[in-house]
C-alpha cells in the first residue's frame, strides 16, 4: 500500500536578474500538500501538464528526491532513508531513458540485473520465461538492443523494470513517442502485468488515451495541487464539457428553444447537452415530442474535461 | 563476528563477479559495436601514441638531459603515465558523462536500484579500449630497461608493480576529483577538461621543471605522485633510502584523493536528492 | 552572393560557439597553460646547455619557433571537417545538403571557419600576450619574407583542407575517421607542429620531407624564421602547392566515386 501524507516538494529557482550580481533566489512550489493512498493491485494514471509536479511525486515515491514535508510510506517503508530496502519491491521505468545496454542482447542486460537484485537462478529462470511469454520477447530475443524498434525496446524496459517481480511499477511516460498500434499493444502489456501478478502501476502520461483505456483510477495534479482523485466516470460526470447527440427524426421536428448549437440536416437533427447543467429533462423532452428513429451520444473527448479542470484548478 | 566476517566476504564476492560480469558486457559491446575496426582503431591508438614517444625521444635526444633525466628516462616517465593513465580510468569514463546524467535525470536510473550508484556507475561504462594504452606503455617502458641497462633486483620488480597500481589508484582520484562539481553547477565540464586534459602534460617531464605555481598545483591534483616520485626510485634519480618510500606516498596521496571525491560525491548527491536535477 | 551566404554560415557558426563562454574560457586558460608548459621543458633543455645554441639554433630561437608555431598551427589545421562530413556521409544528410545551392563541401568550409575562428583568436592574443611578458621574440627579417610567410601560411591551410577531405571521403570507404586520426596523429607528430624538424636525426627528416604534413606547417616556419634565399622561398611554394594539387585529385577523385554511392544509398 502506497500512503501519501501532505506530501510537498520546494524548488530554488533562479528569479530574474536583480541588478548585475545578485541574482535572485524564489522558492517554488513543486508539489504541495497532496494526500492520496494506492491500494495493492490498483492502475493508477497520473496526469497533468508539463512542469505540474507528476515526475517530482515519482520521483519522491522512488526515493530519489527528499520530501520537503509530509511522509510518503509504501509497505510502511519510507522509500527515501530506506532506499535500498524500498527498491528491491519496486521496478521503475522512465520512457526517455533506456536502461538496457545499447550494444547488447536483452538477456545480458537481465542477467546484470540478476546479479544487482541478487535473485536466486531458479526464480530467475521461471520468472524470465514468463516475461518472455507475456512480453512476446523470443521475435527480437538474439538482437542487439540498438537494432529493435520502439515498441520492442519498450518491451524490453518493461521485462527489465519487472524481473526482480516487484509489487509496485512506477512508469513515467511509457507510450511517449510511440505510434498508435504500439502504444495500444503496451496498454494490453501493462493491463495484463496488472491483471495477472497483482502488481500496483502508477503511471505518469502525456496522452489521455492511456488513462482512459487502461486505468481504474485517476489522479490529476496542476501547479502542484491534486486537483481530482477518482475514477474515469467520475471524472466525466463532474466536468461541465458538453456531449453532443445526433437524432433521427420521421416527420417535422418540435424542438424546444433552450437547446444549445443545434443543426439540422433534413431528418438529422444534433445539438450539445451538457450532463452536469442537468439538462437531462431536456434530452427526454426532445425524445417525447418527437418520433425518433435513432439517436447516439457523444460523450465529450477526454482532452476537455481534463482542461476544464486545469482551468478551474487554475482559478482557484 | 563470524557471521560478520563472512558477509563481507560475500559482498567482495559479488562485487568481484559483478566487475567480470560487467567487463564481459563492455568488451562484447565494444566488439559488436566496431567489429573488425575495433582492433583497427587499437592499433591507431599505439601508433597515435608513439608519435608522442617519436617527439619526446627527439626533442631530448640532442641535449643532455632535462633536470637530470635522459631522453630514455623520460620514456620510461611517459610510459609510467601511459599505464597508469589508462588503468586509473578504466572505471571513470561513466564519470565524463555527468553532466548529462545530473541535468536530465540519468542518474535516477542509479537511484532506483538496490547498490550504491557509485558501485553501479563504476562498472558502467569499462574501458577496455585501453588494452592498446597498456600494450604500448609496457613494451615501451621494458624496452627502455633494457636499452638503458640499469640492472633490476626483486625489489625493483616489486616496486615496479605497486609504482604502477599506486599511480593508477592516484590517477583514479585525478579523473573524479571535480565532477561532483556538476551537482552545484549542473556543467563541471570546463573544470574537469581542464584537469584531465591541460594538467596531464605535466605527466611527460619531470616536475621540478616547472616553476613553483605550477608545482603546487600538480601537488594538489596530484599529478606528480603518478609518474614521477615513484619513477625517482627505479631510474635510479634519487639514492636516498628515502626515495624506496614515494611508491608508497603515492598510494597514500591516491587514497586520500578518492576518499575526498568520495566525501564530495556524498555532499553533492544529498544536494540532489534534496533539490533534483 | 554566394560568398555572402558562407560568411553568413561562418558567423553563425562563431555565434553558435560563443554562447558557451564558458567553455571558452576554460579553453584559452587550457591552451596558456600547455603553451606554458611547453616553454618550462623548452627553457630546462636549454638550461642543461646553458644556452648555448644546439643544432645551430639559439634559445630564442627556438621559443620564437614555439609561439608562432602555436597560431601557425592553429591557422593551418583544418581539424573536424572531416568527422562532420563522415557523419553526414553515413546518416545521409549528404544528400540534403547536395540539394542545396551552396555546396556541401562548402558548407563544411564556411562552418569551420567560424569555430576556427574561435580557436584562432585567442591563439593570436596568446601570442601578443607572451611577446610583451617574454619579450625577445624574433620578428622576420623583412616585410618581404613577412609577405612570403602569409602567403605560405594560406597555402599551409590549403595543404590541411584538402588533406582533410582525403580522409572523410577514405573512411567513407574503409575506416572512421576517429580511427583514421589515430594514425594521422602519428604523421602530424612529424609536422613539426611539436618538435622542430631540425631537431630530428637526418634520416626522420628526410622521411618528413616526403610527406604533406610538414609542407602545411614547417614550411612557413621556416620562411618566417628566415635564413631562407628567394630561390628556396618559391621552391617551398613550389613543393605546397604540388601537394594541394595532388591532394585535390585525389579528393575529387574519391568524391566522385563516394557521391555515386551516396545517391544510391539515398535513393
Amino acid at each position: 500500500m502506497i500512503e501519501v501524507e501532505n506530501l510537498r516538494k520546494d524548488y530554488l529557482v533562479k528569479g530574474a536578474k536583480e541588478g548585475i550580481f545578485s541574482r535572485g533566489k524564489q522558492k517554488k512550489r513543486a508539489v504541495s500538500d497532496i494526500n492520496f493512498t494506492i491500494h495493492p493491485g490498483e492502475l493508477v494514471g497520473y496526469i497533468g501538464p508539463n512542469g505540474a509536479g507528476k515526475s517530482t511525486t515519482i520521483k519522491m515515491l522512488t526515493g530519489i528526491l527528499l520530501p520537503d514535508g509530509g511522509t510518503v510510506r509504501i509497505d510502511g517503508l519510507d522509500p527515501f532513508h530506506q532506499r535500498k530496502q524500498n527498491c528491491r519491491n519496486m521496478g521503475v521505468l522512465f520512457g526517455q531513458r533506456s536502461q538496457l545496454w545499447w550494444h547488447l542482447r536483452l538477456d545480458d542486460t537481465y542477467r546484470l540485473l540478476k546479479h544487482l537484485y541478487e535473485i536466486p537462478d531458479q526464480q530467475y529462470k521461471a520468472r524470465l520465461s514468463t516475461l518472455r511469454e507475456i512480453l512476446e520477447l523470443d521475435e527480437f530475443w538474439q538482437q542487439p538492443v540498438r537494432q529493435l524498434s520502439l515498441g520492442q525496446r519498450m518491451r524490453g524496459e518493461l521485462a527489465a523494470a519487472l524481473l526482480h517481480n516487484p509489487s509496485y511499477l512506477y512508469l513515467d511516460e511509457p507510450t511517449v513517442g510511440m505510434d498508435v498500434l504500439v502504444k495500444e499493444r503496451i496498454r494490453e502489456l501493462l493491463g495484463e502485468i496488472n491483471r495477472r501478478d497483482g502488481v500496483t502501476i502508477l503511471l505518469t502520461t502525456h496522452d489521455l488515451e492511456d488513462v482512459e483505456r487502461l486505468c481504474s483510477r485517476v489522479m490529476v495534479i496542476n501547479h502542484g495541487n491534486l486537483l481530482y482523485d477518482g475514477t474515469m466516470a467520475e471524472l466525466r460526470r463532474r466536468c461541465p464539457a458538453d456531449s453532443s447527440v445526433t437524432i433521427d427524426i420521421d416527420g417535422e421536428p418540435s424542438l424546444p428553444d433552450s437547446l444549445r448549437n443545434v443543426k439540422r440536416e433534413g431528418n438529422r437533427v444534433s445539438f450539445n447537452f451538457s450532463r452536469h447543467m442537468g439538462e437531462g429533462e431536456l434530452l427526454a423532452k426532445v425524445i417525447s415530442q418527437n418520433h425518433v428513429r435513432d439517436i447516439s451520444i457523444t460523450e465529450p473527448p477526454i482532452e476537455d474535461v481534463v482542461r476544464d479542470l486545469y482551468e478551474g484548478g487554475e482559478a482557484k | 563476528m563470524l557471521r560478520k566476517c563472512k558477509m563481507f566476504c560475500h559482498r567482495i564476492a559479488w562485487f568481484f563477479q559483478l566487475c567480470g560480469m560487467t567487463l564481459s558486457m563492455c568488451w562484447r559491446g565494444y566488439i559488436s559495436h566496431k567489429g573488425w575496426s575495433a582492433l583497427v582503431h587499437g592499433i591507431g591508438l599505439i601508433v597515435g601514441y608513439l608519435g608522442d614517444y617519436v617527439v619526446l625521444y627527439s626533442m631530448i635526444m640532442n641535449f643532455p638531459g632535462i633536470a637530470g633525466f635522459t631522453a630514455l628516462d623520460v620514456c620510461f616517465l611517459y610510459s609510467m603515465g601511459l599505464i597508469c593513465y589508462a588503468l586509473g580510468n578504466i572505471h571513470t569514463r561513466e564519470f565524463w558523462k555527468i553532466d548529462d546524467l545530473v541535468l536530465r535525470g540519468g542518474l535516477d536510473l542509479y537511484l532506483v536500484r538496490p547498490v550504491s550508484p557509485l558501485v553501479q556507475m563504476f562498472v558502467r561504462d569499462i574501458q577496455v579500449g585501453y588494452i592498446s594504452h597498456l600494450i604500448l606503455g609496457l613494451g615501451c617502458m621494458l624496452m627502455v630497461k633494457g636499452m638503458s641497462g640499469i640492472p633490476w633486483d626483486l625489489t625493483h620488480w616489486a616496486l615496479f608493480f605497486f609504482s604502477i597500481l599506486a599511480g593508477s589508484v592516484v590517477m583514479s582520484g585525478i579523473s573524479l576529483i571535480a565532477t561532483p562539481l556538476s551537482f552545484w553547477w549542473g556543467k563541471s565540464r570546463s573544470v574537469t577538461g581542464f584537469i584531465r586534459g591541460g594538467l596531464r602534460g605535466t605527466l611527460h617531464y619531470p616536475v621540478t621543471i616547472y616553476p613553483k605555481f605550477i608545482q603546487l598545483l600538480i601537488y594538489i591534483i596530484p599529478y606528480a605522485f603518478v609518474a614521477y616520485y615513484p619513477c625517482l626510485y627505479l631510474l635510479g634519480k634519487d639514492t636516498s633510502p628515502k626515495a624506496v618510500l614515494y611508491p608508497f606516498i603515492s598510494m597514500l596521496v591516491g587514497i586520500a584523493a578518492n576518499f575526498a571525491f568520495w566525501v564530495f560525491w556524498r555532499l553533492g548527491l544529498k544536494k540532489y536528492n534534496s533539490a533534483g536535477g | 552572393m554566394k560568398l555572402y551566404a558562407y560568411f553568413l554560415m561562418a558567423y553563425f557558426s562563431l555565434k553558435e560557439s560563443l554562447t558557451y563562454w564558458k567553455d571558452y574560457i576554460s579553453f584559452i586558460i587550457f591552451s596558456v597553460f600547455r603553451l606554458v608548459l611547453q616553454l618550462c621543458a623548452w627553457y630546462a633543455l636549454y638550461h642543461s646547455v646553458d644556452f648555448s645554441p644546439v643544432m645551430g639554433r639559439s634559445y630564442e630561437t627556438m621559443i620564437t619557433y614555439y609561439l608562432v608555431m602555436e597560431i601557425v598551427g592553429n591557422f593551418t589545421s583544418a581539424n573536424g571537417i572531416a568527422g562532420t562530413l563522415e557523419q553526414r556521409m553515413s546518416s545521409g544528410e549528404i544528400a540534403t545538403d547536395m540539394l542545396r545551392p551552396a555546396a556541401p563541401r562548402g558548407i563544411l568550409i564556411a562552418r569551420s571557419w567560424g569555430e576556427k575562428l574561435y580557436y584562432f583568436i585567442p591563439s593570436v592574443l596568446i601570442f601578443f600576450a607572451s611577446v610583451v611578458v617574454v619579450g625577445g621574440i624574433q620578428l622576420p627579417a623583412s616585410p618581404g619574407v613577412f609577405t612570403a610567410f602569409l602567403l605560405s601560411l594560406c597555402l599551409g591551410y590549403l595543404i590541411n583542407l584538402t588533406f582533410e577531405l582525403v580522409m572523410a571521403t577514405f573512411a567513407f570507404w574503409f575506416v572512421e575517421v576517429n580511427t583514421l586520426r589515430w594514425f594521422v596523429s602519428f604523421f602530424t607528430a612529424l609536422s613539426g607542429t611539436a618538435v622542430p624538424l631540425w631537431l630530428f636525426p637526418s634520416w626522420l627528416q628526410a622521411v618528413c620531407r616526403a610527406l604533406p604534413f610538414q609542407a602545411a606547417a614547417y614550411i612557413p616556419m621556416q620562411i618566417y624564421l628566415g635564413g631562407t634565399s628567394p630561390a628556396e622561398i618559391f621552391s617551398a611554394f613550389g613543393t605546397q602547392v604540388f601537394w594541394i594539387i595532388g591532394l585535390f585529385l585525389l579528393q575529387e577523385w574519391l568524391w566522385q566515386r563516394g557521391k555515386r554511392r551516396i545517391v544510391v544509398l539515398g535513393g
